[in-house]
Parts: structure tokens; C-alpha cells; sequence
């Protein structure tokens, strides 16, 4: 099972949203969790979602289970993520869906 | 006008003003749209003759996800899991992960020996003075 906790930095993998990247606000049940872009950054907006439905990534923010929209953006500047979080609101998957060989190894990167 | 026939046409009864049934012949439905990366059927994309497509308007012809209409869900969802690792990978990991050339290898040796050399001295030039206040 992934481990999706509050604060943790997410990707959805699925609907429209997919790509994007998104942070856990609060935990529901085993399998829904609370997540928000905020909007304005990625274009998430806050909602309920399957867990299934999300990639973590090893990255975690400090905010306290329920945090708003402004405390979630808040924390984020603290961090280096803000950054990121508004230059890659979508993850840019163009190279892996090209055929292995033509993908540049990770030796290489 | 004499309507275009061939045996591989779809064929219907028709029934003309006269009463008489004639048979007229429809053009064949192309095969339905199909992911690009596993081949399976798309929804929500109608399975029309390329001028019909040109015709109908994009919202039409796509679902709205990033690569609608292109890639299947399930494949989209593969991809995105494999950049989100590759990025973690190249970011956390992934000096652990490389396979290290045996030059890089000695050299990686070397450093942490002399790092534990280095440390090993700053230990004996800080232990005397502790113990020294000890006694
Ligand atoms: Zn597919």
C-alpha cells in the first residue's frame, strides 16, 4: 500500500486532474483521503479521492490535518515545492511513453 | 442518381414511395478508435469515417484527461506512475541506484576513507581535553 498521509505531496493518475500534482489535507478512511492543488497552483481542486487513484512521491509538507487552501500554499513557500509546484503543475510524461529505446537512460541524466 | 454499391457495403431495405423494397448500400464503420500504447478500445470517441470527423467538433472527439482520446486510462495512469518514480529516482535515489563505473567506485572508497581518516583525527584531538576535564 502506498503511504498517503497528511502533508504528503501526490500525483493523480487519474481524470482530468491526472498529472497534476496535489497534497493530502486530511485522511477519510483506508481508502479515501482529502486533497487539494491548492487550485490556483495546479489546478486540483479540493476534494475527496480514491488513494487508488494517486502516486505519493517521497517529498512531505508541514501542515496540520485539515489545513486550508492558504495553509497548504503557505507551507509550500516555505519550501523549495512552490516552485515546482507552479513550473510543473503537470508532470510532462511525453518521454516515457516513447518506446525504451529511444528513452535516455538514467545513467545518462 | 445511381447510388455507389459494392458486396462489402452494409446493404438496407429500404422501402420506396412505390411500395417496393429496394436495397441501398451504406458506406462500412471504420474500427473503433483504439489506444495508442495497448491497442484497447477508447469510450466516449465515435467511430466515424475520417470526414465525419473533421466535421464534428473536438469535444466530440475526446475525453477530458490529458491524452483523451489518444491513451487509455489504465496506460495514462502507467506512464504517470513510471515519471513520477523516474523523477523521484533521479532526485533522491538515484546515486544509490547507479550502477557506479569501478573508477567512480575507487574514487567513492578513497573519499569515505579519508573522511573517516579525518574524523578519526578530529576524535583524538577532542578527546584528550575531555578527559582531561573529566579528571
Ligand atoms: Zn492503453
Amino acid at each position: 500500500m502506498p503511504v498517503v498521509d497528511v502533508g504528503r505531496v501526490c500525483v493523480k493518475t487519474r481524470g482530468r486532474e491526472a498529472g497534476r500534482l496535489c497534497v493530502v489535507v486530511d485522511v477519510i478512511d483506508k481508502n479515501f483521503v482529502l486533497i487539494t492543488g491548492p487550485k490556483t497552483l495546479t489546478g486540483v481542486r479540493r476534494r475527496r479521492v480514491n488513494v487508488r487513484h494517486l502516486e505519493p512521491t517521497d517529498l512531505k509538507l508541514d501542515i496540520s490535518k485539515g489545513a486550508s487552501d492558504k495553509e497548504v500554499e503557505a507551507a509550500l513557500r516555505k519550501t523549495k515545492l512552490y516552485t515546482a509546484f507552479k513550473r510543473a503543475a503537470r508532470l510532462p510524461i511525453e518521454d516515457v511513453l516513447k518506446p525504451a529505446h529511444e528513452r535516455p537512460s538514467l545513467e545518462s541524466t | 442518381m445511381v447510388q455507389k454499391r459494392s458486396r462489402s457495403w452494409r446493404r438496407v431495405k429500404v422501402r420506396t414511395p412505390s411500395g417496393a423494397v429496394a436495397i441501398r448500400y451504406r458506406k462500412p464503420k471504420p474500427n473503433p478508435p483504439r489506444c495508442a500504447k495497448c491497442g484497447a478500445e477508447l469510450h466516449g470517441i465515435p467511430r466515424v469515417r475520417p470526414p465525419e470527423l473533421h466535421r464534428i467538433a473536438y469535444s466530440e472527439k475526446t475525453v477530458n484527461r490529458p491524452y483523451g482520446g489518444n491513451l487509455c486510462p489504465n496506460c495514462l495512469e502507467t506512464a504517470i506512475k513510471e515519471k513520477v518514480r523516474l523523477v523521484v529516482l533521479s532526485e533522491g535515489m538515484r546515486t544509490d541506484l547507479r550502477r557506479r563505473s569501478r573508477k567512480a567506485r575507487k574514487k567513492a572508497r578513497r573519499k569515505r576513507q579519508r573522511k573517516k581518516e579525518e574524523a578519526a583525527e578530529k576524535e583524538a584531538e577532542e578527546t584528550p581535553p575531555s578527559n582531561a576535564s573529566k579528571a
